[in-house]
């Protein structure tokens, strides 16, 4: 059993622990993700227990095949829903990142499957360090400057990539008749 | 309910980034780690023959010449520029403990609680092409002798091919040749030094050593720190990272340098001004004009840095689509005397750079015509003595363009992949009747840049120009190389 399945197994058997495990394993992973999103650390904090909350009530039912991928599509959206109401409130000083790159809402299944198929295929056809500045901007709301020094690259050099691939997706989206 | 676009990416490519993402760190640390291990080594092997050689002829041992002769400074190279640029790598401080598993992260972790539970590749992607028996055997001529004089070949095929490859940088990754916009021939003049008249050039070698900051050093950026917060008008906040509503800023140290960073939040074309002096430049101005205009600028970020930085560079960039056709302007200020080395080769004592953008990045962006305001500010205070960072290592031959040319002709050109099956895959450009020829140094190796116009008829007018670059100092296994490339690619 991985450790992935053991923590799985705790929240199955309603056992405290789950959360103790999934925080001493993903906790900080999952701290950067909702920081990059508000930085603000409270906030940051904030967003990961309410995952954990999240979690709790949602495994079972749910059994999720990769508990990174869930708990960070969970605080995630949390983030991005506080930075939302931060900035209803006035609050929120920065424009998100990830705003750029515009929403959808998929009626059903079938259409976010669609979307997700669009979405992944420009991405794997692109290079992967492309698609990694992609994902680590506009998923990870990381910041340009983090990006080039990992990647090697200059800042401009990473907006360069972020605008050419914008407007590529953009043409690929709006070939597919979606509209964002 | 509306989600954004990302949230509906598929898992496989988020773990595809994350893989990429720590393989670029473990190759960043490898990297360094490797030129510690091979500078170290060489520092003993050289001090023990040294040693020996002194003790045998019974005299002190020779210092090394200080450099070879300065090329002129008429513009700086592409690649000289973004390895100004990215010396100063806010990351390589800001993520001491960035050894995350799976993502930066902004607290410090170590590197057990930090490592991706299902990260176990040792190996990255990019591992080096193989090398030959024969060229590891030439390879040894890179030690520099005690003459400070290369004998030829200096290089194999394989060890220039792997300067490329281990950068990992935009314009050098996937090709053979870039492109390069400009407004006219003349502004070719910002990627490329001249052809010195002379039979020989300098060799360098670049390194990243291991400085630890000291006490001093850090008061003295708390210094810095309390400084520029006062200039730009804000509450000095709590040192290190602040992202204020203007400005974020961020002070850190590196491997061997101290690093002071003030950026423009991302959002429209909000300025930096300092007690009152705006950061900003005409872009329609000629370069004598913006020196001229930048004085003041020069002279309150040294008086706040306490540097003493009298000389400046700069160099345009342009592209084929924006409306002004010039997409930012990087201008360096630094002491040439003190860099001793020519800053087109490198650029290895305390620096400012002030990079301009004019790239449109969301909506609230406004590009200009003329003065340019998005501006990152980034100081460079090198904890450690020039040759620490860019040791001059010899004299080689420089090999004649009519030589250049010979190898430029046969493929055996270099600028990322040097796989023939890569360079086939891009847009085929004969570089017969080249238009220019230059000089530029990559990694502290002098190559001839030779440029072919492609077109001019790009939606701004600017002209399009392709660059390759040739080896200028003689080189083996050309052929073994550019072959085992072809192999190498295939099976990967």
């Amino acid at each position: 059993m991985s450790a992935d399945e053991y923590i799985i197994k705790l929240f199955f058997d309603r056992d405290r622990r789950a959360i103790e495990e999934a925080d001493q394993k993903y906790g900080k992973y999952l701290l950067t993700v909702a920081y990059n999103i508000l930085h603000n650390e409270q906030d940051g904090e904030e967003c990961v227990n309410d995952t954990y909350l999240s979690a709790w009530n949602t495994i079972p039912p749910e059994k999720p095949g990769s508990l990174k991928r869930y708990l960070c599509s969970i605080i995630r959206n949390n983030a991005i829903s506080k930075y939302r109401s931060q900035k209803a409130q006035k609050r929120a000083g920065v424009t998100l990142c990830i705003d750029e790159l515009g929403e959808y809402a998929a009626p059903d299944e079938r259409e976010a499957a669609a979307i997700r198929e669009v979405l992944d295929g420009f991405l794997k056809s692109v290079s992967k360090r492309d698609m990694t500045v992609f994902v680590y901007r506009y998923y990870y709301a990381y910041p340009v400057e983090q990006i080039a020094a990992r990647l090697g690259l200059s800042c401009s050099g990473v907006y360069r990539i972020l605008d050419r691939m914008k407007e590529q997706l953009r043409q690929r989206l709006n070939k597919e008749g979606i509209t964002v | 309910m509306k989600k954004d676009l990302m949230s509906y990416c598929g898992d496989d490519i988020l773990d595809a980034a994350d893989k990429y993402w720590n393989n670029a760190k473990k190759q960043t640390l490898l990297r360094r780690l490797t030129v510690i291990g091979v500078a170290a080594l060489l520092g003993v092997g050289i001090i023990a023959a040294a040693l020996l050689t002194a003790a045998k002829i019974n005299k002190p041992v020779p210092k090394p010449p200080e450099t070879t002769a300065a090329l002129p400074l008429n513009g700086v190279s592409e690649e000289v520029t973004a390895a100004v640029g990215t010396s100063a790598s806010p990351d390589d401080s800001i993520t001491a403990a960035d050894t995350a598993g799976e993502i930066t992260e902004p607290y410090p972790v170590t590197d057990e609680e930090s490592r991706d539970p299902e990260d176990t590749t040792g190996k990255t992607e990019d591992s080096e092409p193989p090398v030959t028996d024969t060229e590891t055997e030439a390879g040894s001529v890179t030690q520099p002798p005690e003459t400070q004089e290369y004998k030829d070949p200096v290089f194999t095929a394989a060890e220039i091919g792997r300067l490329f490859e281990e950068q990992g940088r935009e314009d050098v990754v996937t090709n053979a040749y870039i492109k390069i916009a400009v407004p006219s021939e003349t502004e070719l003049k910002y990627r490329y030094m001249s052809i010195p008249d002379a039979e020989k050039i300098g060799v360098y070698k670049i390194y990243t050593t291991g400085v630890n900051t000291t006490k001093a050093e850090e008061d003295r950026a708390q210094k810095d720190w309390d400084n520029v917060c006062k200039a730009l008008g804000i509450t000095p906040p709590e040192f290190g990272q602040y992202f204020g509503e203007k400005y974020v800023l961020y002070s850190g140290a590196g491997e061997a340098w101290r690093t002071f960073q003030i950026t423009n939040r991302l959002e429209g074309p909000v300025g930096v001004t300092l007690d009152g002096i705006d950061v900003t430049v005409d872009q329609s101005k000629t370069d004598d004009e913006l020196k001229e205009a930048l004085k003041p600028v020069r002279d309150k970020l040294c008086e706040l840095f306490g540097a003493d930085l009298p000389d400046v560079h700069i160099k345009r960039s342009y592209d084929t689509e924006s409306e002004y056709g010039c997409t930012g302007i990087v201008v360096t200020f630094y002491n040439a005397e003190k860099n001793g080395v020519d800053i087109n080769v490198c650029s290895c004592s305390d620096h400012i750079i002030l990079n301009f953008d004019n790239v449109k990045r969301g909506n609230s962006d406004v590009l200009s015509k003329t003065v340019l305001k998005k501006v990152y500010v980034t100081y460079v205070r090198y904890l450690c003595e020039p040759e620490a960072i860019c040791e001059y290592t010899g004299d080689a031959r420089l090999i004649s363009i009519e030589e250049a040319e010979e190898l430029l002709y046969k493929g055996y050109v270099f600028g990322g992949h040097c796989c023939p099956l890569c360079m086939a895959a891009q847009e085929k450009v004969s570089f017969e009747n080249y238009d220019k020829v230059g000089l530029v140094y990559f990694e502290g190796v002098p190559f001839y840049a030779f440029f072919k116009n492609l077109h001019s008829d790009t939606p701004n007018g600017n002209a399009v120009y392709a660059r390759t670059l040739v080896p200028a100092v003689e080189v083996s296994g050309y052929e073994n190389y550019f072959e085992s490339q072809k192999e190498f690619h295939k099976n990967r």
